[in-house]
């Protein structure tokens, strides 16, 4: 389904190497715009920031002389400043009441002030040439008015060369950024185009391709090898897949056959009706083993989705070992086996304490299973960090190149051939470990197979 | 309007300041620095040339070394 959002993209900005073109255009634009912003504040503003701050100062002076003497004394001050003034750049004017001069170099009181504590800046004349000044007015006790300013007309030209300058810098930014996005647009492209294209291939049935890498080892690379990893691992769950399908179909096929050829034989050769009874019994029991093995396979999918994990809880392993090792040692009896058994009267364990025994179960029904007459085999625990449990026996053992696959569902090792069982056993096993966070391990117990189920200590989280 | 016109570019504040150099060269108890005399003549040189705001500003530096010399 498509996202109600897509509608409202403009169709350009759909593309995400448009995207990353823009977003890599305003982040260097934005950069512009505050070294920009950064070397206003610190050249053009800093000058004028300069000037207010003289012109404070100067106001705060001559308020000080009229405070003190009143108006000959500030007349005085405003002579003498002008008189020093070799920057040529003060401004200065006292009106009476009716705005006449009394003193200050400004010819007349310029009609747009009107407002007191203001600042203003007013074109003024100088001889041959049209200045700005920049102006603050203070109105002063008994109707005098005072100006403070000062000739900023260099300040003026410094700002617009500043801003001739900043204007073409912002052409060569807009060009830059321009550039630098297509080039970015460009590299995003190439560096998608080649998932992209192992994406449409395998779409397209061609399973074997992968995302190549560049070999610069860089995030795309990173990238292009978890790609690479999740097919791999996708391909291996469908051929698992494959194989447990196989197997099915292969396995059940037998009993369903014979079942049928039983059912067949008697319905055409049966003399009485305890032959027929007999056909029956036997396919039925055929059938069951069928059932058995679906049962089976239900269980490990329910172990394996996990379903269970909810129903966690403490428990007692070695009670559970007791009850297996009482169970068990009578079959190990019957079959000419010697039962040995080691562990701590109690070992803590957290779990599902049902799937635990039916995962020792199975353990111990193999090693039986497998053991020649007269042969030992071993259930011992321990507990450390993890609780331990340990199966050995003395049968013919499990190659060490076929020990990764004795897990997997339907494997059934070339010694199993002969033997009665589904290939799930161990499946079942290595579910109930997973689910608990833990693990089996199959080593060689020379000779014999040494079965290790893994449990982790009690999280309880 | 016109913009307001600034009243210290012109000969007239030119002779003034010219003048006010002399008062206080005058009136001041030592001898000023040689400088003094020389951005006042100066001043008043360019000044009588048409080039009032560079005489302005010689008799400017002239009034402000004197202040230097007698702090008042």
């Amino acid at each position: 389904m498509r996202p109600a959002s897509r509608h409202r993209t403009p169709r350009l900005l759909r593309s995400a190497g448009v995207r990353f073109a823009v977003l890599y255009a305003a982040l260097f634009g934005a950069s512009a715009l505050a070294l920009a912003v950064f070397l206003w504040w610190a050249t053009a503003g800093l000058l004028d920031r300069q000037t207010d701050a003289a012109i404070r100062a100067d106001v705060q002076g001559l308020v000080e002389q009229w405070e003190g003497g009143g108006v000959k004394a500030l007349v005085g001050t405003i002579r003498e400043r002008l008189a020093e003034n070799v920057d040529d750049d003060a401004i200065y004017l006292l009106v009476d009441a009716a705005f006449d001069p009394i003193a200050g170099n400004l010819s007349r009181w310029p009609p747009d002030i009107t407002m007191d504590q203001q600042w203003f800046e007013l074109p003024i004349e100088r001889p041959g040439l049209r200045s700005l000044a920049r102006i603050h007015r203070y109105d002063l006790p008994g109707g005098f008015h005072l100006l403070v300013g000062r000739d900023v007309q260099v300040r003026a030209q410094l700002r617009s060369l500043l801003t001739d300058a900043l204007l073409s810098a912002f052409i060569v930014v807009l060009v830059l950024g321009i550039a630098g996005a297509l080039v970015m647009r460009g590299v995003f492209r190439r560096a998608l185009a080649a998932v992209s294209e192992t994406a449409t291939a395998i779409s397209a049935g061609d399973l074997a391709r992968r995302v190549p890498l560049s070999g610069r080892a860089d995030e795309f690379d990173r990238l292009a090898e978890t790609i690479n990893d999740m097919l791999e691992r996708i391909g291996r769950l469908m051929d698992g897949v494959r194989q447990v399908s196989n197997a099915i179909a292969h396995d059940l096929r037998t009993p369903i056959t014979r079942a049928r050829t039983r059912l067949e034989d008697a319905a055409l050769h049966a003399r009485s009706e305890a032959d027929l009874r007999a056909a029956i019994e036997r396919a039925q029991a055929d059938l069951d083993g069928v059932v058995a093995v679906f049962q089976a396979l239900l269980r490990i999918a329910e172990i394996e989705a996990g379903t269970r994990r909810a129903a966690f809880a403490p428990f007692d392993l070695a009670p559970l070992l007791t009850d297996l090792a009482e169970l068990y040692g009578a079959v190990a009896e019957e079959r000419g086996l010697r039962l040995t058994l080691d562990w701590q009267p109690s070992l803590s364990a957290f779990g599902d304490r049902e799937m635990v025994q039916q995962a020792v179960a199975n353990l111990l029904d193999n090693a039986l299973k497998f053991s020649p007459r007269g042969g030992c085999v071993g259930l011992t625990a321990r507990a450390g960090g993890a609780v331990h449990v340990e199966v050995a026996d003395q049968g013919p053992g499990i190659p060490e190149a076929e020990r990764r696959r004795a897990p997997e569902r339907f494997y059934r090792g070339e010694a199993a051939r002969h033997t009665p069982g589904s290939g799930l056993g161990l499946a079942l096993v290595q579910a109930v470990a997973q689910l608990h966070g833990g693990s089996l391990t199959l080593t060689d117990n020379s000779p014999g197979l040494l079965a290790v189920l893994t449990l982790p200590a009690q999280t309880g989280t | 309007m016109a913009p307001a016109q600034i009243t210290t570019d012109t000969p007239d504040y030119c002779v003034q300041l010219h003048e006010q150099v002399g008062r206080e060269v005058r009136a001041a108890p030592l001898p000023p620095p040689p400088d003094v005399g020389l951005l006042s003549d100066q001043g008043q040189h360019m000044c009588d040339q048409g080039q009032v705001r560079g005489g302005i500003a010689r008799l400017r530096r002239a009034l402000v070394l004197m202040h230097q010399v007698e702090p008042r």
